[in-house]
């Protein structure tokens, strides 16, 4: 017998403990994406109850179905166009009358709803009890009790979701919000022109219509337009000339006329089922509050927590780190092996494996990193980290919730702006994103460490930080600017819930730091498969190069010159003799491998480009090393090698590069403008993948491919030409 | 006064809310309602957002946004014009 199916849309209040109860119902059986055209995250899940193929989408959390907000609008057209089976409305206990503000509004929508009292042993424990009975009786809805953290309920829950589902009852027209005797009088005639108009033609509940088109609702009147035309001109006239007569006699707009009355509904219930044992209990969550929101300790705590944070991160990331490295340079090793030598196994060793490999050595960061984020989430700490720095980050005008990622972008960029998906307004993400590679990441202090400890011997730490702070400053600048001209807009209002504290659940926070990492690893396979094939092909092609010297034989007289007299040789004469040959021989294969990257396609860009680059003081070499930082910064550090010809075995190969840099003539002034342009320019590929996932547009990537350039110049050229000007 | 104007600790009574249409909807809908009791809790570390209670739970909001809520300390005379919030004879008169 084939398995009916039935589709459930999760709805609720943020913090209401949602993700919670979809975890328990669907386990680790769930796909996250984005909800079609936008960055809102969907999840969906699925799983089989008595004989039933349950579909559950996780709506986004809102406080409202107003459509003002990306997510309330997404949560509403999921209702009206997909039609699930069931609507469950995952209502906070402890925060009846706010929650039920979201449950109202689902009631007038012409869907089966669930209520579900979530937590109610944390209401029972703040003195408020609460009649299902009652509730269930007032709204004509089925209430169901559950404890997400404890998974109680669950079970009940879904037979109650079954047996709505499955029951052929009308839907309850009646018990919906009475909005006071004049707009009832308004909502009434209002269906009565729609009725007549369309002939009840609209695939919508027609009250509903009215309610919404009395609230200027301007998606609904979209819809209707659409809907049906003619007609639909004049049901827009219509309704704006009753809220013109409403906006006259209350004095006040209409919608906000009604959202009163809504609440004034609540209260009503409210009344009737909450019992209220007035039993004085500590608030655990006000008190805990006292401490990390301190108007003296709180910063500091927070300063603390963000520095565990990344100590556990690069320290304890460190080892698995390492071991990721050696793995796949051992699966380098092996498919060298396997391979006959050729461009094939070239392309598999030194573009594939190589390539991936050093992004996906980011994983174990990237995992930690999250859990620590899900951890911050989950308790309710990130609410209160935004409360601390709204008033920093209102200088650029984000909201304050910015702030954790971009403080993320210290240690790597791409996890950094997946954690934008924190922030609701769209506009803050992409300002967040295009700002976040100015935070400069752990990848590009090999550069830095390499120029400063080169020129800047002593002062080589003031040189560093002094580019981290650089990059604050233009993120400060840059913010700014894009914020009052392609960005522009309000910033959005800083209502912010600060939710009790709560003891996360350890499922939860894995789950949640999976779904984040899985989309991390799934883009290796993507862009930078893509892009490290075609950096190694620029860098190793043509494959034949006519070199200026004859290295293969030369090579081979060393071999020839030396042998006998080592064969012939004693103790440490002999010993001398090997060392001898064998620097010999790295140097010529350095003179070598110089000049095949020299004559590959990267090199020829790089000395096409050099006169672009000379104004900032880089030769040809410096201009080849960043373009091969492109696929991850830190190469810019092995790309100098490579044309500096610095042997790859000598043990002193940063002794040998510094003195070839200054041999090269670089100066002081020189490399502090390139670090500058390496902190500011092209984002690496692992970045530019995440800006086009996290903005779901191509458009933004290269933007900010194109402004950190050329910002990345400028910023080079006014300090290397200042520099000369003032006689550096 | 508006809410802007208290001191943590302090409770007042919303009057009114300002501002411009959606950032007054969303108020609204979160519970910022005439004859709402609002108590400050504190203010952030930096001086600005501030930390509010009303309803039973925790939100905050920016000095200037909250300097939009008209308060006051005193008890509210009568509701809005019309019916007004009201109390639970709102719940058997139901609409169809």
């Amino acid at each position: 017998m084939p398995k009916k199916s039935i589709t459930i849309a999760l709805a609720g209040n943020p913090n209401a403990g949602k993700s919670t109860i979809f975890n328990n119902l669907t386990g680790t059986r769930q796909k996250v994406g984005n909800w079609p055209g936008v960055t809102v995250e969907k999840k969906e899940g699925h799983l089989t109850s008595n004989g039933y193929n349950l579909t559950i989408v996780d709506l986004p959390g809102t406080y409202s179905l107003t459509a003002y907000s990306i997510e309330e609008i997404v949560a509403r057209n999921f209702v009206l166009d997909e039609k699930p089976d069931v609507v469950v409305d995952i209502i906070d206990s402890s925060n009846l009358e706010r929650n039920l503000y979201l449950a109202t509004q689902l009631r007038e929508l012409d869907t089966k709803v669930i209520f579900v009292l979530n937590m109610a042993d944390l209401a029972k424990e703040r003195g408020v009890k609460i009649d299902g009975d009652k509730l269930s009786e007032l709204l004509d809805v089925p209430v169901v009790f559950t404890v997400g953290n404890r998974n109680e309920g669950t079970r009940q829950l879904l037979e109650t979701v079954i047996s709505v589902a499955e029951s052929d009852t009308e839907l309850p027209r009646t018990r919906r919000v009475y909005y006071g005797k004049d707009i009832e009088k308004a909502i009434a005639e209002l269906s009565e022109f729609i009725k007549e108009k369309t002939g009840g033609k609209l695939p919508y509940n027609i009250r509903w219509i009215a309610v919404k088109l009395l609230e200027d609702d301007k998606i609904v009147k979209e819809r209707i337009l659409k809907a049906v035309n003619p007609q639909g001109e004049a049901i827009l006239r219509e309704a704006e000339l009753k809220r013109q007569r409403l906006r006259d006699f209350f004095d006040e707009e209409p919608e906000i006329v009604m959202t009163d009355h809504r609440y004034g509904f609540i209260a009503g219930i409210v009344k009737e089922v909450i019992k209220t044992v007035s039993i004085e209990r500590v608030d655990v969550s006000r008190q805990i509050d006292q401490v990390l929101t301190n108007r003296l300790l709180g910063i500091p705590i927070f300063v603390f927590f963000i520095w565990a944070m990344f100590q556990l991160t690069f320290s304890l990331g460190a080892y698995p780190m390492s071991w990721i490295d050696s793995a796949v340079g051992l699966m380098g090793r092996a498919a060298a092996g396997l391979l006959a030598e050729g461009i094939l196994r070239d392309l598999i060793v030194d573009g594939v494996i190589a390539g991936v490999g050093s992004v996906i050595v980011f994983l174990p960061n990237i995992l930690i990193l999250f859990f620590c984020i899900a951890l911050f989430e989950d308790t309710g700490y990130m609410a209160r980290a935004a409360f601390m720095m709204d008033r920093v980050m209102h200088l650029i005008g984000l909201h304050g919730k910015s702030f954790i990622p971009l403080l993320m972008g210290f240690g790597c960029n791409a996890p950094a702006i997946m954690a934008t998906r924190t922030l609701e307004s769209e506009r803050d993400r992409v300002l967040t994103i295009l700002i976040n590679p100015l935070m400069s990441c752990s990848a590009r202090l090999p550069v830095y460490v390499l120029m400063a400890g080169t020129f800047f011997g002593a002062r080589a730490g003031n040189a560093i930080f002094s580019i981290y702070a650089l990059g604050i400053v233009l993120a400060i600048a840059v913010g700014r600017l894009f914020r009052s001209t392609i960005l522009r807009g309000k910033t959005a209002p800083f209502v912010m819930e600060l939710p009790p504290y709560r003891a996360p659940m350890f499922k939860g926070l894995l789950i949640h730091m999976w779904d984040r990492s899985k989309i991390f690893l799934k883009k290796m396979g993507g862009v930078i498969l893509i892009g490290s094939v075609v950096v190694w092909f620029l860098s190793s092609f043509p494959q034949q190069v006519s070199f200026s010297r004859d290295y293969e034989s030369e090579i081979a007289s060393i071999g020839l010159h030396y042998g006998d007299r080592i064969s012939s040789a004693r103790g440490d004469l002999r010993e001398q003799l090997i060392r001898e040959k064998a620097q010999a021989v790295s140097a010529l294969q350095a003179q070598k491998a110089k000049e095949k990257v020299e004559n590959s396609y990267m090199g020829r860009m790089g000395k096409v480009l050099a006169p672009v680059f000379a104004p900032i003081g880089m030769d040809w070499r410096g201009s080849v090393a960043v373009l091969s930082g492109f696929v991850a910064k830190e190469i810019v550090v092995s790309t100098m090698g490579v044309l500096h010809a610095v042997g790859a075995e000598s043990g002193k190969k940063t002794e040998a590069l510094k003195q070839a840099l200054r041999k090269a003539g670089m100066t002081p002034l020189s490399a502090y403008a390139m670090m500058a342009f390496v902190l500011i320019y092209v984002p690496c590929l692992a970045t530019v993948g995440a800006i086009r996932r996290e903005t779901n547009s191509w458009r933004w990537a290269f933007f900010s491919i194109g402004y950190s350039t050329v910002l990345a110049w400028l910023v080079a050229f006014i300090i290397y030409q200042g520099g000369k000007v003032v006689g550096l | 006064m508006n809410l802007s104007q208290l001191r943590q600790g302090q409770t007042a009574i919303v009057v009114r809310v300002g501002g411009d249409g959606p950032f007054r909807r969303r108020l609204l809908e979160m519970g910022f309602l005439r004859g709402t009791e609002i108590y400050v809790e504190k203010y952030a570390p930096l001086k600005d957002p501030i930390e509010l209670i009303l309803k039973g739970y925790h939100v905050s909001l920016r000095v200037d946004e909250a300097a939009r809520v008209q308060v006051t300390t005193h008890t509210l005379p009568s509701p809005l014009k019309g019916e007004g919030p009201g109390g639970g004879e709102n719940v058997r008169g139901m609409g169809t």
